[in-house]
Order: structure tokens, then sequence, then C-alpha cells
């Protein structure tokens, strides 16, 4: 009696392993005695074999037509605004970096330019500037063209370097983003 | 493989077109509807192709797939609140009509094809993707054990509880889909 139960009790899984042909031949055989003589696991046995025949006779849902071109348009679209986002992160990263070290380095040269701009033999004769605008510009490109030439001149190599590692951390950054978020959506 | 990953569109399309019918199927059966399918469908090609570069070519490339397209499904499900069981929200099956004349054999076979879709509609999402697999993606129990991310164990027992729902299901709501409950209710109603 109670070995029955119990027997009873195992029957729904292992008729399920039975369907699904994950058990030996002499499971098999156990299986079917029990069931032509248990009327309940009887019962059980061939409604979850009718469920069984029903789904694998049930017909596979074919994609629309045309869902080809459409999900490989979708595809290289989202990957070309994926990598635009990229690129401008890495831009604007690039240039934050890139402003930031140069401020924070030469923050002295700076000071500088804007010290010759505002000082008072800048601004002398400026009565005489007013009519003379053709001078005036020319005073202000000179003044512009040295600055430039003189952080050219004392920042080449520095510059160098800090754009080539500006760029190369936000390349690396960019990357890690991506990388964080595919992981994130896998 | 890696015509695609190096951003060949054809190749791309030719992955797309071997596994569009096993990813849009399993969209429509998880999902329950052909719209929604469509657009998951889709979504989870732009996700294959945007994960390409991690792929591990010691994966069976369906598994993957498939496994990208189930997971998609599921979040769906979860972010849309589909995730309900209660047989008072679910549409009421109505037999499909046909405006084109069509022989009696295939209207029938629609009508259940639909009802048997509306069972599956009712089983929790975490059961639908195994027995979806199983049924008609034809992967044995360690395909979708790499698919959906389960251990084998798990995946013997989800399928084993989706039938047993299923059963219990089709003996509340559709009776006459299994032979066997058909004839018992045909004698009870005699």
């Amino acid at each position: 009696m109670t070995m029955k139960a119990t027997m009873c009790d195992d029957m729904p899984e292992l008729i399920s392993l039975y369907l699904d042909g994950e058990m030996d031949e002499v499971a098999r055989s156990r299986v079917r005695r029990h069931t032509a003589h248990c009327a309940l696991c009887g019962t059980l046995f061939q409604e979850l074999q009718s469920i069984d025949t029903m789904f694998h006779n049930a017909p596979l849902q074919l994609a629309p037509v045309g869902f080809t071109e459409r999900a490989v348009q979708a595809a290289f679209e989202a990957s070309f605004r994926e990598n635009l986002r990229v690129g401008m992160v890495t831009l604007i990263f690039g240039t934050v970096t890139l402003l930031g070290l140069l401020l924070w380095g030469n923050l002295g040269m700076v000071t500088t330019i804007a010290t010759t701009l505002v000082s008072p033999d800048a601004f002398t004769g400026m009565d005489q500037w007013i009519p003379s605008f053709v001078e005036s510009v020319r005073v202000f490109w000179r003044v512009m063209i040295s600055a430039v030439v003189t952080v050219g001149e004392v920042l080449a190599a520095p510059l160098a370097v800090t754009l080539m590692a500006g760029a190369v951390s936000a390349y690396l950054l960019a990357e890690i983003l991506k990388r964080t978020r595919v992981q994130m959506t896998a | 493989m890696e015509a695609a990953l190096r951003g060949d569109r054809d190749a791309f399309a030719a992955l797309v077109d071997a596994y569009k019918n096993p990813v849009y199927n399993l969209c429509y059966r998880m999902l329950g509807s052909p719209t929604e399918a469509e657009d998951a469908a889709q979504e989870v090609f732009v996700k294959v192709y945007r994960r390409l570069p991690t792929y591990d070519p010691n994966r069976k490339l369906a598994s993957w797939v498939l496994s990208i397209a189930s997971h998609h499904c599921i979040d769906m499900i979860r972010r849309r609140h589909l995730q309900t069981t209660d047989i008072e929200e679910m549409p009421e099956w109505k037999p499909l009509v046909s405006e084109q004349p069509q022989p009696e054999k295939q209207l029938l076979d629609d009508e259940n094809e639909a009802r048997i879709q509306a069972l599956v509609n009712q089983l929790e999402p975490q059961y639908r993707a195994p027995l979806i697999m199983h049924y008609w993606n034809d992967m044995p129990y360690q395909e979708i054990c790499d698919a959906t991310g389960l251990s084998l164990s798990a995946v013997k027992s989800r399928l084993h509880r989706a039938r047993l729902k299923l059963a219990e299901l089709m003996r509340n709501q559709a009776p006459d889909l299994i032979p066997v409950l058909g004839a018992q209710s045909e004698s009870v109603g005699a």
C-alpha cells in the first residue's frame, strides 16, 4: 500500500521523463506497467502524452516577410547610434581633459598674457588707437601671435603629451563604458 | 560569423536569416502577440549584433541567440506587467474568423493553435521558455540549460511543472483538446 502510494507520488515526474526519452528501458517498462494498472496514473499518463503530441505537432510561427531586412537595418542603425554616443563621450571627455590639464599646468602663462593685454602699456595712447583702427588690430594680433608662438615653443612637447594622454584616456573610458553597458544588458 | 563581427552587412543578414524563425517563434510563444513578437525579435537581433564581440565560439550559436531572446522576452513580460495568470484577466477565447474561404481542417488547426497559445500565455514566464525550446526548437535538456542558464534539475522540473499546469488548464478550459478528456466530458454530458 505504502509502496503503491510512493509509486503514485513519483509517477507524474517519471511520466515527464518517460515522454522526454530520459529513461532506460527498464524504467520505461516500469512506468508502462504501473500506468496500465493504476487508473489515476493511467489517466495522467494519457493526458500528458496527448499534450506532448499536441505541442510537438504545433507549427513553428514564421517570421513575417521582410523581417531580415528590417532587423539588419535596425541593428546597424542602433550600432551607429551607439558608436556616435561613444564618439561624443570621447570627444567631450578628451576636450575637457585637455583644457583642464592646459589650464592647470599653464596658469602662469595665461596670467601673463592677460596681464600683458590689460597692462597700462597696452593701453597707452588709446586715444591714438581709436582713429587708427588698423594699428590697434595690428597690435592686438601681434600680442596674440607672440602669445601663441610663446605657448607653442614652451609647451610643444607637454602639449603633445597631454593631447595624446587625453585622447588615450578618453578612448579607454569610452571602451570601459561600452563594455560595462553590454555586460549590464547581458 | 567572423565577417558579421567585422561589420559585414550580408554576413549578419545571413545570420538573421538562419535564426529569424526560431527567434520569432520563441518571442511569439512567450509574448502571445504577433506585433509584440516582431518588435521583440528585432530587438533581439539588435542585441545579438551588439554582443557579437562577446560571443564564445565554444558555445552553440543557436543556444546563444535563443538565450538572448528568452531573456529579452522575460524582461519584456516583467516590464509590461504581463506576468498575470489570473484567468479572469485573460482575453476570452473566440473562434478565428477568416474572410477567405478555408478548408475546414485548416480552420480547425488555426483554432486549436490559437487555443494552445492562449494556454501557453497562462503559464509563468519562467516555465514558458524551457517548454518552447523543448517543443518548438527540439532542444535537448543540456542545450536548454545553456540557453536559460538553469541547472539540469531546474530544466526538468520546469518542463514537468509546465506540463502539469497545462494539463490542469486544459481540464478546466479546453477538455476537447485532449482526446482522453474530451471523451470523458462527452460521456459525462451524455
